[in-house]
């Protein structure tokens, strides 16, 4: 009896050997995520004829308006006669979310860099006086989420929902 | 078989019987590792059920929260401040500075005065740069609020339809001690979704509930001046006797040199 009991024991033990989670623990099939969006190193340039589409704050410099467009860039107004405002241009920042200024820089966010452009001489060319790396997006700002890894070797500009195969990224 | 001459058997049979001692000891192994196995199993099904680990200690981060006071140009970057100069239209780095997180919406937002700092809802006195600043919650303002600095005073509008569920009203914060921001005035508005401060005069835009001017010479007791309810929109500018705001449809360029005659300049139309 007493060797029926211990080989009951030992298979008992055994079998503890073949049970574990995965290494990974993370799901093998797909699952709800997000997926990161890279810039398409697109440079700033000047354009014309762009419509303003999605207007958020307006900035003056000397008798110019400057409209930002969300994730699209700034629009030129020659606003000398606010009676009729002239259209002068669009300086396009692709991703762009945010612009300041102080006195003749333009500071705008471009593919995670703060720029700075000299409105000084010229609004209607781009003169880029530096650029500064200043965010490095690794991970989505959402907790408790998968997501697709993110290539070091580009540069992420935002995330969109996805299902994703057999995700190997979590952020808590 | 004489039953009675059976005798249980004990440590000293058992040391003379090396079989029975060889039972005994794997008998005790075996239960012994078997339990230790059964907690160990435990804890294996508690880590499986849960939430895996992260691959790497990901941060998050959020592009493009920044904004220029002085010659300085703070940016956001979830728990850090980067303070950076601007100087000759170069941006150089100049301190990163880690921040206390506060609230679920630290991090959304950043707005600065001097040396004043908003991040999220928490305020902070960038002057010191240490390496951890110690902020205070701004009571009364969220990070979704609009938020304008005059002097040691915030103006800000909150409203109830936005993401940070607000008050609906003007509020007026003293931030002359960053350590201990004090709310001097609020006032009820209909939904007022931003504002926009030219001199000593204040706009507020409440959608479809107009535009409405104050008069902030006392900027603890802003007065409400004039209602315009017929102009609509989300946002407003003000400077140089020129408001301007934006609705669905269009960019409305007015003339205030009159406060009480509003006088339309201009429209530009916006794409839909």
């Amino acid at each position: 009896m007493p060797h029926k009991i211990i080989k009951v024991f030992e298979y008992l033990l055994l079998s503890f050997f073949f049970i574990g989670c995965d290494d990974s623990t993370f799901p093998k099939e797909d699952a709800n995520g997000y997926r990161p969006v890279y810039s398409a190193n697109e440079p700033i340039t000047f354009e014309l004829g762009v419509p303003i589409q999605n207007p958020d704050k307006v900035l003056r410099f000397k008798n110019y308006l400057l409209i930002h467009d969300s994730k699209k860039g700034v629009h030129v107004i020659d606003n000398t006669d606010p009676t009729t405002p002239l259209r002068i241009g669009f300086i396009r920042v692709p991703d762009n979310t945010d612009m300041a200024i102080k006195d003749s820089i333009l500071v705008v966010d471009h593919r995670n860099n703060l720029v700075s452009l000299n409105l000084a001489r010229t609004i209607t060319k781009i003169n880029e006086v530096s650029r500064l790396k200043v965010w490095k997006i690794t991970a989505p700002p959402y907790h408790a989420k998968y997501f697709e890894c993110v290539d070091t070797t580009k540069e992420v500009v935002g995330w969109i929902e996805a299902r994703l195969p057999n995700p190997t990224c979590y952020r808590q | 078989m004489d039953r009675s001459k059976i005798t249980k058997p004990n440590l000293l049979s058992s040391m003379k019987n090396p079989k029975s001692m060889i039972m005994k000891i794997r008998l005790v192994a075996t239960t012994v590792l078997t339990l230790s196995l059964c907690v160990a199993f435990v804890f294996i099904l508690e880590s499986c059920c849960c939430d895996p680990e992260p691959v790497n200690n990901y941060q998050p981060q959020q592009q493009g929260f920044f904004t220029i006071t002085d010659n300085s140009i703070y940016a956001l970057n979830n728990e850090l401040l980067k303070i950076y100069t601007l100087d000759s239209g170069v941006i150089h780095f100049k301190a990163s500075v880690a921040l206390q997180r506060n609230n679920q919406n630290d991090g959304k937002a950043l707005s600065a005065t001097g040396s004043t700092v908003i991040a999220g809802e928490t305020l902070y006195n960038a002057s010191m740069h240490e390496n951890q600043l110690q902020g205070t919650n701004v009571n009364y303002y969220s990070a979704c609020d609009p938020i304008i600095f005059k002097n040691n005073f915030a103006f800000t509008v909150s409203r109830s339809g936005s993401e940070c569920y607000g008050y609906d009203e003007l509020r007026v914060i003293d931030i002359s001690d960053p350590t201990s921001p004090n709310s001097v005035f609020n006032l009820y508005l209909e939904t007022p979704y931003s504002l926009a401060i030219d001199g000593d005069v204040l706009f507020t835009i409440g959608g479809m509930n107009g535009l409405k001017v104050f008069d902030i010479q006392d900027p603890t007791k802003p007065t409400l001046i004039k209602d315009y309810p017929d102009i609509d929109g989300t946002y407003v500018s003000a400077e140089s006797g020129i408001v301007i705001v934006r609705n669905s449809n269009s960019l409305e360029q007015y003339d205030y040199s009159d406060i009480n005659d509003l006088k339309l300049l201009s429209t530009l139309s916006i794409l839909q």
